[in-house]
């Protein structure tokens, strides 16, 4: 969605464009969030966060301002600093580090180590390769059950499918997962 | 506790990945609706808040106008505070002095100023518009009097004339500092009479002390877990100690909110039931929404607009020097695939949740022996299908000694297991296994 498009609804109806931009962004608002925090935050922290994100871009974004570019941009602006935020939050919450959250907090904002941020950036794009080789249904169910870390019950409602059917699809698509992995030499 | 997952190395990743990822079906349609409806109410409170600070700025720009005039009344305020003690230290110096000289004391301090106070003098040398505006009067009444009259009975009428009200301001300060004491020490008294009788049953006992209802008293909150769930516990003073107050025998189902601009306590939690109550000035709870009457969940977003608090827990253990912060984590590894050969269960094709139950080794109540004297705990994480070995993070501490019995709860055929026994001392760190099942599948330490 471009500035333009957006102003154009918000001007005919700031609901339908509140709505308009939720229905478009959310996965992606969600994602960015969850991207930076999944390893501290509880869902409910990150379902807050993406709601302060939408508000925060209702309240602010100057609908005034000309701006005819794609809005993703500006959203992922927000959603990531709003996402670094409540790490800093739930960090500072929890008083206590663990050896988990000082890598975490190492990759945060860090322009350090690069060779190791290029090594770790290939590793995610052949893992992300080889779940797209797994095919759909198979591949969302592996990156739904490993990585967002849903039940099989969650999933199978996502997915309109039944929880015994995304089990087994699930564990031998795991299988399948980590031998297309070795073969690339990387271990989960 | 966020137990780590297989696909942990796509976190905090670039770009690309993040769009791949969201390209995907990531939320349900539920989950979408509860997002977007928090965002608009966001957006809502955030409008109401900037109408309010507009006016508040308009305001305050009138206030500028008027900034002048108010330190003009404060410069005048204190120089009629200074002649105000001044009159007053004369006034008293030379009563005494007159009353020392002719033998009067005595009937000096049976006229109206019998009401004169140390406290009433000291008063004097405060530096607050409020205390200012006292003073004010005292010059005025005083002065009348040094005219017309002798020294002493200047000083005498100048402090009758303030001296209701600075008793009242004296007495309410003391009152509500020695309340603040009692409240105090009465929390702590109920607290630990809680923590001895549940000391088994629940971790994490802390306390929190908050005027709920506004009535100027504070009341005791009490939150604390077992194996199952948070619960919450209500305490009101009743002018010597804290009662319970609690709806149900065993307090709030769930962690509780409270929101003290409208006396109001929120229960629940996830599985849990959600309910508001109201706690009105006389102590009475109402119930304003039980989700388990299947009450309007209309009722329940109207009041999730308003600013609930997390009250803000001390450790009951910390109160006594344990160690809460730093304290070692506990981690409990579990073969799943090892379990299955051992015949704990037929597949890993299944949910299960860990528990840890505790016992207290000093359990000497009556009682103590249920259960073999494992009556409670926390939970720890569940685990869809797992596959080889799990470590499982103990998500909660209370810096004491335990003797915790690890279980694996089977969703499917909800059968408990029993894993292994040990004796943890989270102060030190030591860990003692008393008895395990499956040594090969099952380890734990810190």
């Amino acid at each position: 969605m471009t500035g333009t498009e957006y102003s154009a609804l918000y001007d005919r109806s700031p609901d339908k464009a509140y709505k308009k931009l939720f229905e478009q962004y959310c996965n992606y608002v969600y994602e960015i969030v969850y991207n930076k925090v999944c390893r501290i935050a509880a869902a409910e922290d990150i379902e807050e966060c993406v709601s302060d994100v939408f508000a925060d871009i209702y309240f602010s974004y100057d609908t005034g301002s000309g701006f005819q570019g794609d809005m993703k941009g500006y959203i992922n602006t927000v959603a990531s600093r709003k996402a670094i935020n409540l790490y800093h939050r739930l960090i500072s919450r929890s008083k206590h580090y663990t050896e988990q959250d000082d890598e975490t907090l190492g990759r945060i904002g860090s322009d350090e180590d690069l060779v190791s941020d290029t090594e770790r950036a290939e590793v995610q794009r052949i893992v992300m390769s080889k779940i797209a080789e797994l095919g759909e249904p198979d591949s969302t169910i592996i990156i739904q059950k490993y990585y967002y870390d849903r039940t099989s019950g969650d999933i199978a409602e996502l997915l309109s499918m039944k929880a015994s059917a995304v089990r087994m699809r699930c564990k031998r698509a795991m299988e399948k997962l980590r031998q297309l992995l070795e073969a690339a030499g990387i271990t989960l | 506790m966020k137990k780590k997952n297989e696909l942990d190395i796509l976190a905090n990743a670039g770009e690309n990945i993040v769009d791949s990822l969201a390209s995907r079906p990531v939320l349900t349609k539920k989950e979408k609706e509860r997002m977007y409806k928090m965002s608009r109410n966001k957006l809502d409170m955030m409008k109401e808040n900037y109408t309010v600070s507009g006016a508040a700025e308009e305001n305050a720009q009138d206030q500028v106008s008027g900034v002048e005039r108010y330190t003009r009344r404060i410069m005048i305020g204190r120089v009629v505070a200074a002649a105000a003690c001044a009159v007053l230290v004369i006034g008293v110096g030379t009563a005494a002095l007159l009353s020392k000289k002719t033998g009067r004391s005595s009937e000096v301090i049976n006229g109206p100023s019998e009401v004169i106070q140390p406290a009433a003098v000291t008063s004097v040398s405060i530096d607050s518009t409020a205390t200012v505006t006292t003073h004010t009067s005292i010059t005025t009444s005083g002065t009348a009097e040094v005219s017309g009259t002798s020294a002493e009975n200047a000083a005498t009428s100048a402090d009758t004339g303030t001296s209701a009200q600075t008793q009242e301001t004296t007495a309410a300060s003391s009152s509500s500092s020695g309340d603040t004491a009692a409240y105090s020490s009465a929390a702590i008294e109920r607290t630990a009479e809680f923590t001895s009788r549940y000391d088994t049953a629940h971790m994490n006992i802390g306390y929190d002390l908050t005027d709920i209802n506004g009535d100027g008293v504070p009341e005791l909150i009490i939150g604390c877990e077992n194996n199952a769930a948070n619960e919450t516990y209500i305490f009101a003073y009743n002018g010597y100690e804290y009662v319970d107050i609690s709806p149900e025998a065993w307090g709030f189902y769930g962690a509780a909110q409270i929101c003290p601009e409208h006396g109001l306590i929120r229960s629940g939690g996830k599985n849990m039931y959600t309910r508001i109550f109201e706690l009105d000035s006389a102590g009475n709870l109402n119930t304003l929404y039980d989700s388990s009457n299947g009450a309007d969940s209309s009722v329940e977003a109207s009041y999730s607009q308003y600013n609930w608090i997390t009250p803000d827990y001390t450790f009951y253990a910390a109160h006594n020097g344990y160690i809460i912060d730093n304290a070692p984590q506990l981690y409990t590894d579990i073969d799943f695939d090892k379990l299955v050969e051992y015949g704990a269960f037929p597949d890993t094709n299944r949910t299960f949740c860990v528990g840890y139950d505790t016992k207290n080794l000093a359990a000497s109540y009556p009682g103590a022996d249920q259960y073999d004297g494992y009556e409670g705990g926390v939970a720890g994480a569940e685990y869809d299908m797992p596959s080889g070995t799990v470590t499982d993070l103990f998500p909660y501490f209370q810096g004491r000694k335990y003797r915790m019995r690890v279980t694996v709860l089977d969703r499917e055929t909800e059968l408990t297991h029993t894993l292994l026994v040990a004796e943890l001392d989270f102060a030190t760190g030591e860990c003692k296994i008393i008895e395990n099942y499956y040594p090969d599948a099952v380890d734990i330490h810190f």
